[in-house]
């Protein structure tokens, strides 16, 4: 029963990464129908950012997670300008769009390896140390309370901001009809820059949680970016509580493939969970919007 | 005739998709508390014309607009909400997914600095206007029929506290009672001085319910002028009907 | 020359377009004589050799059949580690030929399991579901010791394992093989099944209202391409004699992917080029391997933004200024330039050319149109039924409770305002919408439970408000697949150019020709849809439509933006579509002309039937003239 727990809260832990990253991929295309492949590499730069100013430079945490935010917004508005907008005006032309995000965070990731190299990214302090408190028996990393808590922070500040705000609101009429708001005087090209920062702070906010949790490396953003992508599959296209719950599904089904199956073929329990998904309810669990028809 | 400067000043607009010119220079003025008609068969070039002076515009082309003495051929269409000008595009466009509530709100989404109590007080007009939304605020605006849509789209471009409003086909496929209540609405509007143009597809409907009108065939304005007047006139109806060739040069009365 | 060139359908005039691909192909094979030949060049070239084979494979899927199987790295994988452990456990059964097929199946299989599922929801999902894939497999395969984890399986090290070609001989071979499969694509592209596949690409609706089914299209072009894919495996440890999870990675995906941009989809030769390029600056830059990624994310990104069609596209137009541009008419008159829709386009319009005033409609229709009996659905003489019929969008009820009834031999004529749910109801006729109640029968044949392409194959066909038309392809070539929807000859036949495979593809295009020459759309036969005039395409369409010889023709708003001269055109067609024994189906907003053609009218308002019977009655009716036209008389006094 205790390893049942282990790995239910460490995939939880897990499964909150991917619900984030699949967050920011719902705040961007929420507002442009583009789904930004390029996310989990963001992170992946988040991370590095991360583990220089904690291991090398010892910064103290929020100066760190300034940082963070810093170099992953950036980075976003970037892409923004470089990869996405010239697809979002367009009429819906084919791969283009897709082609150019994964692009760009081909060039993100061959950077982050000139700068770091090779070698695996050390483990990195976390925000709340390394202690664990008691949860039903077992022992839970604070780190781990800290990802999930993060998550569903920002799943409520997103659903607050949807509802609650003036430009919340618009960028949901912007997803609805772009003509119409562009008619009341939306400025729809402003408004996806704005869903690129907000979906660059929720990577920033990823990055953070996740450094201490996982070692990675600087090519992992590619994986994330895709876990991220079987998170919303899972949960369900525009849902954002699909994403919190396609992301946990996620990590939970790949600690108990660890714990059950073996866990050297870890990666086949996303495979298998987007196919059964996939086959038995297409749109997801929560699903409801659909991607640029590819 | 309003004695006052025309809000409204068209000249020799131009418009079209890729290379084909669906607007081939027309020219028309919209006055304070007056309705302008604008009618003539499908394929004409009413829709692109409005669309084009929304700010939408399609290309690059010769002619002018001028909204309230200041010209807005080459402003965004943000810049031209702020000027005072709204447009409600055919087919009873609203945020489907977004509530009654929420589609007006974002009507006043330029004006969202001038505070909640301003943006509220606006919305209140609306709904003495068309009551039956007061009723349906919190619903899905999706879930409305078309009549009550249109009504959440006219609702929509108030917010915005325009002085001047544009109609395309506001009452198309409704029936007869929604009509009624959508012109006696823009009636109401037009009392209290809004410059208002209509495209309208029924001519008698048209005529009815405004002070001028201007016919369009193949891109140009070919007939102009009061419309009681030409409700007298056999060659408006056949021209709209197709039944007859456009006269030239174009006449007005 | 000339005859063979047609009897395979090629255009005679398009050899010098292949000046270029000749000079490449001879270049190919006597690559050793000038860069080397060295055991280990050699293998270099074959490794080459066989990525291009699967840049093929996805061009077939994703060029051309719009399948985006992105991983299809991983599929390659998986039949190279098929062949390798066939070869490393029978070392004296398994040569080439055998690792081939091998690679082919497993391959074919591994493609099916990953690309089912995601179908149903998008090719969006596929390309990620694939990507995924592509990341998985080598990752299993690191730890997977039956596969030599992480050092993979060295079949050189095998005892038994002794090739039968090798050096020069070898290459020959694979350079040949790469050729054949570049061939077959060739062949599968200008064949039934290629013009299914852009078909498809183009526009789901497209495909389906010509009775194309649209998943086992797709289901088909994974297949081709899994298999071909598994095949290059195969060719791949053959040549190497070896295969690790390195041999094949998501980053490897990438790459091709960037070659297939820069090359440019949707055409033979780029994705093989555009490969070329990119896998030379792989090699070229190893002692800066660091820096690659830069500059394939660089050069991938300026393709994909300012030339998404890649470089072959324009090669293409400067072959076709070099030796194919139609003679521009001094003072021709202006025309009626096309509006340009902005349908579902496979790649963007660079490339092709603008609509000119050489293009529009210049030749008269033949002087007596013929006769276009149906086919298709013939086998019964019952009416087309619309009983009932409900549907709303939301709150808003598009179609009432109608009834209509679209007889053979007889024009049927549906006016109404915008919003009066005429549109509505024909999408509901041809099933691209679902009905909320009611019923759609042709005799005892239900249709409403169907899908669209059904309808088709049923009899009925029909145009779209906004044509849609292959814009890449060329006016005979829009019409020609609708005529294989009855012209029939299995995929294999027409793909290999079996006798009878040839012998139906001619036939096909035979017949599109003689309905294009009908409509007087001749000497546009050849001109790329893109370049058309709007009136011109409209009436391309209603020649495809027609070509399916189907029992039912609905068409939507045919007269929009035509011309005087085309309206009389679309007034003749559907009175001799009606005197062949046709059921017509005219929406339209032009009422003088459904009054003047109709046998029978039928008028909506909010979705409500209004007022249905002959024009002659229509014109008496005071209702019709209240409602709908919104004047107080009828249009004449009853008599």
């Amino acid at each position: 029963m205790t390893l049942f727990l282990t790995a239910l809260f460490a995939g939880l832990a897990v499964g909150s990464v991917y619900g984030l990253i699949a967050l920011s991929y719902t705040v961007v295309f929420n507002s442009t129908a583009i789904f930004n492949i390029a996310q989990g590499d963001l992170m992946m730069a988040g991370v590095l950012v991360s583990y220089f100013c904690l291991d090398r430079w010892h910064l103290p945490q929020l100066v760190t997670l300034l940082m963070i935010v810093g170099v992953v917004v950036t980075l976003s508005l970037v892409e923004e300008r470089v990869a996405v907008r010239p697809f979002v005006a367009r009429p819906v032309v084919g791969l283009g769009w897709f082609i150019a995000t994964l692009a760009f965070s081909l060039v993100i990731e061959t950077v982050a390896s000139i700068i770091y190299g090779q070698n695996p990214v050390v483990p990195i302090p976390g925000a709340l140390g390394n202690g664990t408190i008691q949860v039903a028996g077992v022992h839970v990393a604070t780190k781990f309370i800290l990802a999930f808590a993060v998550m569903i922070v920002v799943m409520v500040a997103l659903e607050v901001f949807y509802k609650r705000t003036w430009l919340g609101t618009a960028m949901r009429g912007v997803a609805e009809d772009r003509e119409v708001a562009a008619l009341r005087g939306i400025d729809a090209l402003r408004i996806s820059r704005l869903a690129f920062i907000i979906a660059g702070l929720v990577t920033a906010l990823a990055a953070f949680v996740v450094a201490p949790i996982v070692s990675a490396d600087v090519t992992v953003g590619l994986t994330y970016g895709l876990k991220g992508f079987i998170a919303l599959a899972a949960g369900g296209f525009g849902s954002l509580r699909g994403c919190v719950l396609g992301g946990l599904l996620l990590g939970v089904a790949e600690q108990m493939f660890d714990l059950y199956v073996s866990s050297n073929y870890e990666i086949l329990a996303g495979l298998i969970l987007v196919l059964i998904v996939l086959a038995v309810r297409p749109s997801g669990l929560f699903g409801t919007r659909a991607v640029r028809e590819v | 005739m309003s004695t006052s400067d025309p809000l409204l000043v068209v000249n020799d607009l131009h418009a079209g998709y890729g290379s084909l010119q669906a607007v081939a220079g027309i020219s028309f003025e919209v006055g304070a508390a007056e309705t302008v008609a604008l009618i003539g068969r499908n394929g004409a070039g009413k829709t692109t014309s409005l669309l084009a002076i929304a700010g939408l515009r399609y290309g690059r082309f010769p002619g002018s607009v001028k909204l309230g003495g200041t010209d807005i051929s080459r402003a965004s269409s943000r810049q031209i909400v702020d000027g005072g000008l709204a447009h409600v595009p055919e087919g009873h466009r609203i945020f489907a997914s977004l509530t009654v509530e929420e589609n007006l709100r974002l009507g006043a989404y330029t004006r969202r600095r001038s505070g909640r109590k301003a943006v509220a007080a606006t919305m209140e007009r609306v709904f003495d206007l068309f009551p039956i939304l007061r009723t349906y605020s919190s619903r899905n605006a999706g879930f409305l029929s078309g009549g009550e849509q249109q009504m959440v789209a006219i609702g929509q471009a108030l917010m915005a506290e325009p002085q001047v409003l544009m109609l395309d086909e506001p009452t198309s496929g409704l029936a007869p009672i929604v009509i009624r209540t959508i012109y006696d609405a823009i009636g109401q509007l037009r009392e209290q001085g809004l410059a208002i143009l209509v495209v309208e597809q029924s001519v008698p409907r048209a005529l009815a319910n405004s002070n001028r009108c201007y016919v369009m065939e193949r891109g140009r304005i070919v007939i102009s002028g009061e419309s009681a007047i030409l409700a007298q006139d056999e060659h408006v109806f056949a021209i709209v009907r197709g039944t007859e060739e456009v006269p030239s040069p174009a006449r007005t009365s | 020359m000339n005859d063979i060139a047609s009897r395979l359908g090629l255009d005679s005039r398009a050899w010098v377009r292949w000046a270029v691909p000749a000079i490449l192909i001879i270049a190919l094979y006597i690559v050793p004589q000038l860069a080397g030949s060295t055991a280990f060049r050699m293998g270099e070239y074959e490794e080459v050799l066989s990525f291009l084979v699967i840049a093929v494979a996805l061009n077939i899927a994703m060029g051309y059949g719009g399948q985006y199987i992105l991983g299809i790295t991983a599929v390659f994988a998986v039949g190279a580690y098929g062949a390798i452990l066939a070869a490393k456990y029978h070392p004296h059964d398994v040569g080439l030929v055998a690792m081939c097929i091998i690679g082919g199946l497993v391959g074919a299989v591994g493609g099916l399991i990953i690309g089912l599922p995601a179908l149903r929801v998008g090719g969006f999902y596929l390309a990620l579901v694939s990507l995924f894939a592509a990341l998985a497999i080598p990752t299993v395969a690191q730890q997977w010791a039956f596969v030599g984890a992480d050092t993979g399986i060295p079949l050189y090290a095998v005892s038994g394992f002794a090739p039968k070609l090798s050096g020069e001989e070898l290459y020959v071979i694979v350079a040949s093989l790469v050729l054949l499969a570049t061939a077959f694509s060739w062949a599968l592209v200008h064949s039934r099944v290629g013009h299914r596949f852009v078909a498809l690409h183009t526009s789901e609706q497209l495909a389906t209202s010509i009775g194309i089914r649209a998943y086992r299209t797709k289901l088909l072009a994974i297949l081709i391409s899994s298999a071909m894919a598994g095949v290059a495996g195969g060719l791949y440890v053959y040549t190497q004699q070896f295969f690790a999870p390195g041999s094949s990675s998501v980053q490897f995906a990438v790459l091709l992917l960037a070659g297939m941009t820069i090359g440019g989809m949707g055409t033979i030769t780029g994705p093989l080029i555009g490969s070329v390029i990119i896998l030379g600056i792989n090699q070229f830059f190893t002692s800066f391997q660091q820096y690659n990624g830069i500059v394939f994310g660089v050069l991938l990104l300026l393709f994909a933004v300012f030339l998404p069609n890649g470089l072959m596209a324009r090669v293409a137009v400067l072959s076709d200024r070099l030796g194919l541009k139609p003679p521009r008419t001094p003072g021709a008159p202006a025309g009626r330039p096309a509006a340009v829709t902005p349908d579902h386009v496979p790649g963007s319009l660079d490339g092709v050319p603008e609509p000119t005033a050489a293009t529009a409609l210049a030749a008269k229709p033949a002087a007596r149109l013929p006769t276009w009996t149906p086919i298709i659905g013939a086998d019964e003489s019952s009416p087309l039924v619309v009983t009932g019929a409900k549907r709303a969008f939301g709150g808003v009820t598009a179609v009432d409770d109608i009834d209509l009834t679209v007889t053979r031999g007889q024009i049927h004529g549906l006016i109404g305002s915008n919003g009066s749910g005429k549109t509505t109801l024909l999408n509901l006729i041809s099933r691209f919408y679902s009905l909320d109640g009611g019923q759609i029968t042709i005799g005892s044949t239900r249709l409403d439970n169907r899908p669209p392409d059904a309808v088709a194959r049923a009899g009925i066909a029909r145009t779209f408000q906004s044509p849609k038309l292959m814009l890449r392809e060329s006016a005979l070539e829009n019409v020609i697949p609708a005529v294989e929807l009855r012209v029939r000859c299995s995929g294999a036949e027409s793909i290999l150019r079996l006798p009878r495979g040839i012998r139906v593809n001619r036939q096909a295009r035979t017949e599109a020709l003689e309905i294009l020459e009908a409509l007087g759309l001749h000497h546009v036969m050849d001109q790329k849809a893109a370049a058309l005039p709007h009136g011109t395409r409209r009436l391309v369409e209603m020649a495809r439509a027609i070509a399916l010889r189907p029992s039912f023709v609905l068409l939507d708003e045919p007269a929009a933006g035509l011309s005087p001269v085309e309206l009389e055109l679309v007034a003749e067609v559907c009175q001799n579509l009606a005197r062949s024994g046709v059921g017509v189906l005219l929406i339209e907003h032009n009422v003088p002309m459904v009054l003047s053609i109709a046998d029978t009218v039928t008028c909506l308002h909010q979705g409500r039937r209004l007022f249905q019977g002959t024009p002659a009655e229509l014109r008496t009716d005071s209702t019709v003239a209240s409602v709908f036209l919104g004047i107080d008389e009828p249009l004449e006094a009853s008599s």
